[in-house]
């Protein structure tokens, strides 16, 4: 495959011992701005300025296609219901609560792993439990088939700075094991695969410890390279297939370390996980550090957490550094979605004409032609662009990463996406 | 505080385009380092100069036009300069012409190669031909007499294979190569030809250097001279000429030299890796087809350039999600490799194989002329060479001086003499060749070697049969050349017979 396709991978240079081992930071706040942007959606909310709400109360529904709840992070007043930018760059509504400091709390149901699986199915969308890798896509939808025949767990963190997952892990060993456990129930695999990058060998030996009675659940150390976490590149690596649209296709539900953790520590708990463990890292930050906080926190409280940036002026991402977006505004808040907010120095590259080396293409992960699309995209050339799959990129990033001329990729594939999709309408 | 926007991601590779060109001028500089060595070796210091002078001119006029262009087009110059690489052009372009190119010719090509070549398409990038491939065809087009001063050797290695069609019989094959040094010589580069094209052994070398480096993409060479060398292989094996001849085959002609560092132009090469590997055996194919039915010593250049031009169709063929085609991908590039070495072998194969002696000596006394044509005789070179030992061997065959090779008749028996003389071993103090040749007429009817003291397989070639045939008919008004490379052997015959016509005409 690789000889003719190319390696459609990469090892990029981790910079994760930045916030492997040094202390979770716990940050405390007065206000949060609780995003009700979910995914390419906004959710409705169900509050009204003046009410008082407890942790776990529900302060605004997605409900059209599917339903996803929005919970109150804190107790206190909702003080403001107000239009933001959010973390993906949308502007959305968010409510905003004074935090009153009395953490009252709703209680949640719980499932225990004698539950059925239509029952954990319905917990996960009681609780509102969105895929945590990023994507943010409803778990009971996904775990919704009887098609499963291996459930992948992704512990592999493959964007570089972040470690908010095997931090997670490894202060969660057996809220992880019993996550996995409900989820293996709901998903009705026969087996379950948790991929994790070798590098962390130390956990590692840890879950074979941890898991070493569950005869059906195995821990595979995958290569350090990026994008490893990818859906398709994971299962591609695991169980060496391809899908056309869902993982599912090849007979796989991939769910985020993250995920599995949140559920039972929701049910073992009977509360909503108000909180999450989020890294702040980058090459323009004082001190970097895993810091917990509550959903809704603005980043600018947990970069000043973290000494703030060394040089001005700054640049944040949140998310990875590979495919996060930048945002220009500190007070974006955190979402149960968001793993890391890394703030970097602006740097310039000297640009070179394109070589036309296919580098790009044989990097892909999605193995397009990134080359060709930005050159149809310069020349506004739509029916070249039309047949380029440009809607199969995932924005990677690793084209631009990898290009020798130090051109913007992966942006021009960004613009060429819009493009298409002003075209279609 | 102030937050900036710039688009993700935002790590970078470390490997720059600055710094995959700064590496290929260092592995290039390697090759022209070995260039000068061998330039001294054959020529002495005027080559050498010439050399330096070479890279000199090409260097300073890629920049001048680079400069000019700059200008016109109002771009900043440094920056143009800084991001454009004229002078790796100028350097691919030095290192593929001989040693003894005039300085004005490669001026001429260097400014055809850098404005014709890229600037007109738009720059760096945008060109559609490899820009050195482009001046190389000019100055083999147009400048193929414009030599600073006469070739050492006369027909380069390349002109002699061209000569026999590349593909000669058995006999004239081994003659060939004996003329030449033999393989490793060959291999080594040490003889005349282009300045960085000879030593293969160092080419290859640079070549895993720089796809270490990351700089080539190795599937192009390999299939390149893979496809060559098995095409040949075949052809080799079916005309009895034995795997060597394939060696031969690729280590000549600066064929190494283009895959290694002109195929591998990314920006005129296709961006996939099928596409590189089809592009690559189809150049080979082009190279086999220009040298085997158009006789050309050049058949590298050209193939470059044809298929630097098939480059965006080939493109176009791959261009869609490499895995969803990817069984599509395979079929393609597996059938073009193998039709390739079929087509190719069966070309090499329908080729009538040449005679080494009577072809290369036409080249010979081509050259001859090309020499009179540069008016720049430097016939001491000639002889400090020292190459060629048999290179005096023109005008009549009584006038010509073998006296080195002392030939005494012994006996005469009617028509048949009986004559010794001094081969190799012969000059070292060691036993004579001993010949019977019989004459009528003044005129040579049959030489038969009787006694023979020289190396076996280096003389044994002028001893063969159909060798000591060739002077069938010859009197000593005769114009003769020395009939092979086995210089010590063949003048050895040539001064049996030379004794023996002297004998018969008194
Ligand atoms: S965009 Fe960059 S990586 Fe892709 S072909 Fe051009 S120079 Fe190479
Ligand atoms: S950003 Fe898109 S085009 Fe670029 S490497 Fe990633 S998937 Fe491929």
């Amino acid at each position: 495959m690789a000889f003719l396709i190319g390696p459609m991978q990469k090892r990029i240079r981790g910079h994760k011992e930045a916030t492997e081992t040094n202390e979770i930071l716990k940050i405390h706040c007065d206000e949060v701005a609780i995003s009700l942007a979910i995914g390419s959606h906004t959710a409705l909310p169900c509050v009204n300025v003046g009410d008082k709400v407890k942790i776990g109360d529900l302060i605004g529904k997605r409900d059209d296609r599917f339903y996803v709840p929005v919970f109150s992070s804190v107790s206190g007043e909702v003080v403001a219901i107000e239009k933001r930018m959010s973390a993906g760059l949308r502007p959305a509504d968010h409510v905003i609560i004074k935090n009153d400091h009395a953490d009252r709390k709703k209680e949640f149901s719980s499932i225990s792993l004698e539950s059925s699986k239509e029952e954990i199915i319905n917990y996960m969308k009681e609780i509102g439990l969105i895929g945590q890798g990023g994507a943010g896509f409803p778990s009971y939808l996904k775990y919704s088939t009887d098609k499963c025949e291996t459930l992948i767990i992704n512990a592999i963190e493959c964007e570089p700075y972040i470690t908010a997952d095997v931090r997670n892990i490894e202060e969660n060993m057996e809220y992880f094991k019993d996550g996995v456990k409900l989820l293996l129930k709901a998903s009705n695999a026969k087996k379950c695969l948790i991929g994790m990058k070798f590098i962390h060998a130390n956990l590692i030996t840890k879950l074979n410890e941890l898991f070493k009675d569950e005869e059906n659940i195995e821990v595979v150390a995958c290569k350090d390279v990026y994008p490893m976490g990818w859906e398709r590149t994971l299962v591609y690596t695991l169980l060496h297939k391809r899908y056309d649209k869902l993982p599912i296709e090849a007979g796989a539900i991939v769910s985020n370390a993250t995920t599995a953790i949140t559920l039972a520590k929701t049910s073992e708990k009977k509360c909503y996980q108000y909180e999450r463990i989020v890294t702040v890292s980058g090459d323009n930050i004082a001190k970097p550090h895993n810091v917990i906080c509550r959903i809704g926190t603005e980043i600018k409280d947990l970069i000043k957490a973290c000494g703030g940036p060394k040089n001005d002026p700054a640049v944040i991402v949140m998310g990875g550094p590979m495919m996060g977006t930048c945002v220009t505004k500190d007070t974006v808040t955190i979402t149960p979605i968001s793993n890391a907010v890394n703030v970097f120095e602006p740097k310039e590259y000297q640009e070179y004409p394109c070589l036309r080396c296919g580098r790009c293409v044989e990097h892909c992960p999605s193995s397009l032609e990134p080359v060709t699309i930005t050159e149809a995209y310069r020349f506004n050339d739509v029916d070249r662009l039309s047949t380029l799959h440009v809607n199969d990129c995932v924005e990677c990033g690793m084209c631009t990463y990898i290009c020798p001329s130090k051109i913007e990729v992966t942006e021009m594939i960004r613009r060429a996406k819009k493009v298409m999709a002003l075209r279609k309408k | 505080m102030e937050y900036k926007f710039k688009a993700t991601p935002m790590p970078r590779r470390n490997l720059t385009t600055g710094k995959v060109m700064t590496r290929l001028l260092l592995g290039l500089l390697v090759v022209y380092a070995y260039g000068l060595y061998n330039s001294y070796n054959i020529g002495g210091k005027q080559y050498l100069v010439n050399t330096l002078l070479l890279l000199l001119v090409a260097v300073v006029t890629s920049i001048v036009c680079e400069v000019i262009y700059a200008l016109m087009m109002k771009k900043n110059i440094g920056e143009h300069c800084s991001t454009s690489f004229p002078a790796i052009t100028a350097l691919i372009l030095v290192l593929t012409v001989p040693a003894n190119t005039s300085l004005y010719a490669i001026a001429v090509a260097t400014v055809i190669a850098i404005v014709f070549g890229k600037l007109v398409f738009g720059g760096f990038g945008q060109n559609i031909f490899n820009p050195a491939a482009v001046g190389r065809a000019v100055i083999i087009s147009s400048f193929a007499t414009r030599t600073a001063f006469d070739a050492v050797t006369g027909a380069t290695i390349a002109t002699q294979f061209a000569k026999m069609n590349w593909i000669a019989d058995a006999n004239s094959y081994l003659r060939f190569v004996e003329a030449n040094g033999g393989y490793f010589n060959i291999l080594m580069g040490n003889y005349a030809g282009a300045i960085g094209e000879t030593c293969t052994l160092i080419i290859l070398a640079v070549g895993v250097w720089m796809t270490i480096w990351d700089v080539i993409d190795w599937r192009i060479p390999a299939t390149y001279l893979g496809l060559l060398f098995g095409s040949a292989t075949i052809a080799g094996l079916v005309k009895g000429l034995g795997i060597d001849y394939a060696l031969m085959f690729v280590s000549t002609g600066g064929a190494a030299f283009g895959a290694v560092f002109m195929l591998t132009d990314p920006v005129t090469n296709p961006q996939t890796r099928p596409g590189k590997i089809v592009f690559a055996a189809l150049a080979a194919l082009f190279t086999i087809a220009i040298r085997f039915l158009g006789n050309m010593p050049e058949g590298v250049v050209f193939s470059i350039l044809l298929a630097n031009m098939i480059s965006p169709a080939i493109d176009k063929l791959f261009s869609s999600k490499q895995i969803t085609s990817h069984k599509r991908n395979i079929a393609i590039t597996l059938g073009t490799v193998a039709c390739v070495l079929l087509c190719g072998a069966l070309i090499a194969c329908s080729v009538e194989p040449g005679k080494y002696a009577v072809d290369a000596n036409a080249g010979a006394s081509e050259t001859v002329e090309e020499e009179t044509d540069a008016e720049a005789g430097a016939s001491g070179t000639d002889e400090e060479a020292g190459a060629s030992e048999d290179a005096g061997v023109t005008g009549t065959f009584a006038d010509t001086d073998l006296s080195k090779y002392p030939a005494a008749v012994k006996s005469v028996d009617g028509d048949t003499y009986i004559v010794t003389a001094g081969g190799f071993h012969a000059l070292e103090g060691g036993p004579d060749n001993e010949f019977e040749i019989v004459i009528t007429d003044g005129k040579v009817v049959s030489v038969k070697c009787t006694v023979f003291s020289d190396t076996q397989g280096v003389g044994t070639i002028a001893t063969a049969d159909d060798a000591l045939a060739e002077f069938e008919g010859v009197s000593l008004t005769d114009e003769i050349d020395a009939v092979s490379g086995a210089t010590y052997t063949s003048n050895s015959v040539n001064a049996a017979v030379q004794a023996a016509l002297k004998e018969a005409n008194k």
